[in-house]
């Protein structure tokens, strides 16, 4: 299958993969920063304070250092932030809405049959480095994400060519229909547009410029990259050629502070010295709702957490079992009390504000009669088995999640041990078809705009160990060909049945606990306008639209 | 001649036992001492009789009750679970003596073997064997003890094994300072020259007499020991949750510190104490124990 994602699932939700190992460094250092202020990320560009005379200056606290400034190479959930403020994609979407709209492309126009994508290219853009963007340059950056083999390159797979008629206008022919392929251009993952000078300039070999774009950017966007240390912080200011223009209120200055524990990042909040802070969770988030000056947004999100099973082996590869399992799980009592409310019962694997959304799936709820009936059934009456839970460091969720299963488990008889592991070695665990037999927590959020995007990547057995995340080694023949053939239908009603049918079969077999769907709450500044959240751009801003109220 | 030397081999094997009344002695007047035994005891008393004193069960989830402030229900409030953090920190003691006792069980086994061999044989063995404690004394201890736990895999025991990896250079530099002292004195000559073997030698004339010291340095590394368990815990290399142990609750209460204060306050504060009172202990003892200490 052509479909291959590379993501670090959940490695943007909370982002916040370091914040424990780096504490370590961070106790040895709390000496040094004591003679040299600045040396834990407050430089002193953000030590001013929140009201000032000066420029309107934007920071975004982030909880994780950037990967990479190239846009084209990461699947991380940290980069996009910087990568937004100086490149610029051919689409976007339209507000909080799902709706594409053109972005560096003035007009797309897409054929009957959904084969051929005509973008008509923005006139008089021009890149920082005096470049002008054209549908040559917008080609060539496509060519090059496909070429680096890496970020969002699997999803231009379906692509057979890719022609410039004129000048401004590119068309992308794919060899066979693809359910959401436009949006390989309008998301955070997305072949950003970068000056085809700067690649041909500094590649070296056929290395499409990789070694230099990870620590240089030349792009279209609002601002261009001033400076940038690494774990401390980035800064931007004007690209004064923007082809929106300056007029009306924007920010003069956009920095980004990284901050890696949670409880500075939100006293610096606090203070004002940050305008947002990201990466935050949920319970430090609760702590700052009401607080003087402090907004907290509250907005649906695309995020789908699942709590997923062992599929492969031992007894919950009895299918019987996972059902039973999926009853014996206090859904509400998670929401209510880890999540404090601000949460959603999912209904199984796709969150209902994401399209392709079956408001007809059955929905597992907490009944411990029903699970120890099945577990019966399954020949366990009384439990008595073990089941390996593990999560990675950094993931304020996954542990409480995996308490309370623990005690939940306990109640029919099965035992859970629970083991906490660095991000990597995680990964490495999971990914593993020899060591992993573990339930673990997981969020997935999407990279485009199709059902395809969760469902194959979380469940399909193409998707097994390091070609994606199904990691519970889930494999249902019929579900992989389902969604492959929805994927491949141009006709709309006919995907949504296969869409459905694929994800009937899913709850059906359990392979995970569908646990919930939530609200996104990002703490903001008051003074800060121009904020939308959509679900698509989580942990990110739009750079040009955000400033100080003046 | 023969009987001359059994009788001098009797002295010199009760030399430590004859001592003892006056150490004992010496201990109960060093106040420090005796405050840091009676402190230690009831600490280990606390351990032992958890389950009796601790009015909740430290694992008991809860989750409509979790980050109570504490009140009279709950002394210390509560965690995230709503798991009475009063009961988690009295358990937390029963870990944290644990931890210690096995760390310094194996580091004391460990270190004293190598120690006495090396001290003893002296030569090529001695050379050879410092060599390679030099080699573990040249990492820094929580480093090391970071890299063999996490090579080992995230537990409580693993974090113990990691630690005592780290701790028993310690103890087998001291025992051959001390094991090359004592192996040229009068009565380790008398028992070889009559016919005792290397074994005989080692175990029931030197090593006795090196009990003093290594017992001193025991007592302060305990705290130690304990503080390097709640640190690898507090970095995730350490006890798994939800296991009721001080440095996990820190790491992760500190999450919650703007907010509910408590959650990582008392379990710190039960490191705090449980390590000073080992220190008192330990330092009460070096005085009382090493006479030359005193004179200073």
């Amino acid at each position: 299958m052509e479909f291959t994602p590379t993501r670090r699932s959940g490695e943007l939700a909370h982002g916040r993969r370091f914040t424990r190992r780096r504490l370590v460094g961070g106790m040895a250092a709390l000496g040094a920063a004591a003679v040299a202020p600045g040396s834990l990320g407050r430089g002193p560009a953000l030590a001013a304070p929140a009201r000032q005379d000066g420029p309107n200056r934007i920071v975004v606290a982030s909880g994780a250092d950037a990967v990479t400034l190239d846009p084209h190479v990461s699947f991380d959930g940290q980069s996009p932030l910087l990568w937004r403020a100086s490149y610029e994609t051919l689409a976007k979407y339209k507000g909080d809405t799902l709706e594409i709209a053109p972005h560096l492309a003035e007009r797309i126009d897409v054929s009957e049959d959904g084969l051929t994508y005509t973008f008509k290219m923005r006139p008089n853009v021009t890149f920082t480095d005096g470049e002008p963007l054209n549908a040559a340059a917008a080609k060539f950056s496509i060519e090059r994400q496909i070429g680096v083999k890496q970020g969002i390159a699997y999803a231009l797979e379906p692509v057979a060519s890719m022609d410039t008629p004129d000048p401004m206008t590119l068309v992308i022919t794919l060899s066979s229909f693809a359910d959401g392929f436009l949006s390989v251009f309008s998301s955070l993952y997305s072949p950003y547009i970068i000056s085809p000078k700067a690649i041909k300039d500094h590649a070296q070999g056929d290395d499409w410029a990789q070694d230099w774009l990870r620590e240089n950017m030349v792009g279209t966007g609002p601002y261009v990259l001033e400076g940038y240390t690494k774990a401390q912080k980035a800064a931007f200011s004007r690209n004064p050629n923007y082809w929106q223009g300056w007029e009306g209120a924007h920010a003069d200055q956009a920095l980004v502070a990284y901050v890696t524990e949670p409880s500075s990042e939100r006293l610096m909040l606090e203070k004002g010295q940050v305008d947002f802070a990201f990466f935050l969770p949920e319970d430090t988030v609760e702590g700052l709702v009401g607080t003087d000056g402090i907004t907290v947004t509250d907005l649906p999100s695309f995020n789908q957490y699942y709590l997923a099973l062992p599929c492969k082996s031992g007894p919950t590869a009895d299918k019987k079992v996972r059902q039973a399992i999926s009853h014996g799980f206090d859904y509400q009592s998670f929401i209510d009390n880890t999540m404090g409310g601000h949460a959603k019962l999912a209904r199984g694997p796709l969150p209902s504000t994401f399209v392709g959304f079956d408001a007809n799936l059955p929905q597992y709820t907490y009944d411990p009669a029903k699970a120890k009936q099945l577990l019966a059934e399954a020949g366990y009456p009384d439990g008595g088995f073990t089941i390996k839970y593990t999560y990675e460091t950094g993931y304020a969720w996954k542990r409480p999640m995996g308490e309370l299963f623990q005690a939940n488990m306990k109640d029919l008889g099965i035992g859970v041990e629970i083991q906490e592991l660095t991000p990597s070695a995680w990964a490495d665990l999971l990914s593993n078809p020899e060591t992993a037999d573990h339930a673990y927590g997981i969020v997935w959020w999407p990279s485009l705009k199709t059902p395809y995007d969760y469902l194959f990547t979380l469940y399909a057995t193409a998707a097994q160990g390091t070609a994606g995340y199904n990691w519970g080694y889930y494999s249902n023949p019929e579900f992989d060909d389902l969604i492959d053939r929805a994927w491949a239908e141009p006709d709309e009603a006919k995907r949504v049945a296969l869409w459905n049918k694929a994800q009937q079969i899913l709850v059906d077999d359990a392979p995970a606990l569908f646990v919930f769907e939530r609200n996104y709450r990002t703490p903001i500044r008051d003074d800060v306008e121009g904020f939308v959240f959509n679900g698509f751009y989580i942990e990110t801003v739009d750079w040009y639209a955000v400033h100080k109220r003046s | 001649m023969a009987a001359d030397s059994v009788a001098l081999h009797r002295a010199t094997a009760n030399a430590p036992g004859a001592t003892r009344a006056l150490l004992l002695a010496r201990l109960r007047r060093n106040r420090l001492a005796f405050v840091g035994g009676a402190l230690a005891a009831a600490l280990i008393a606390l351990a032992v009789l958890a389950p009796l004193i601790a009015p909740f069960d430290p694992n008991a989830l809860a989750p409509e009750q979790r980050l109570l402030p504490p009140s009279a229900t709950h002394l210390f409030g509560t965690d995230d679970g709503g798991r009475d953090l009063l009961s988690r920190v009295i358990y937390g003691t029963r870990l944290s003596l644990l931890a210690a006792a096995v760390v310094l069980a194996l580091a004391v086994t460990i270190g004293t073997a190598v120690g006495l061999v090396a001290g003893y044989r002296g030569g090529f063995v001695d050379e050879a064997l410092m060599r390679l404690t030099d080699m573990f004394l040249a990492f820094p201890a929580l480093v090391l003890a970071m890299g063999v736990s996490a090579a080992l895999g995230a537990s409580l025991f693993n974090a113990m094994i990691a630690i005592a990896v780290v701790w028993w250079p310690w103890y087998a530099r001291l025992v051959r300072g001390q094991t090359m002292q004592l192996r040229g004195e009068a009565f380790v000559e008398a028992a070889r020259a009559s016919g005792a073997d290397d074994r005989t030698i080692l175990l029931r004339h030197i090593l006795p007499n090196c009990s003093t010291p290594i017992i001193v340095q025991m007592s302060l590394d305990v705290g130690y020991a304990m503080l390097t368990t709640a640190g690898l815990s507090f970095i995730g290399l350490g006890a798994q949750p939800p296991t009721p142990e001080w440095g996990s609750m820190v790491a992760i209460g500190k999450d919650f510190i703007l907010d509910q204060w408590w959650f990582a306050t008392f379990p710190g504060l039960a490191i705090l104490i449980a390590v000073m009172i080992f220190n008192l202990l330990g330092d009460g003892l070096q005085e009382a124990l090493t006479p030359g200490l005193r004179r200073r």
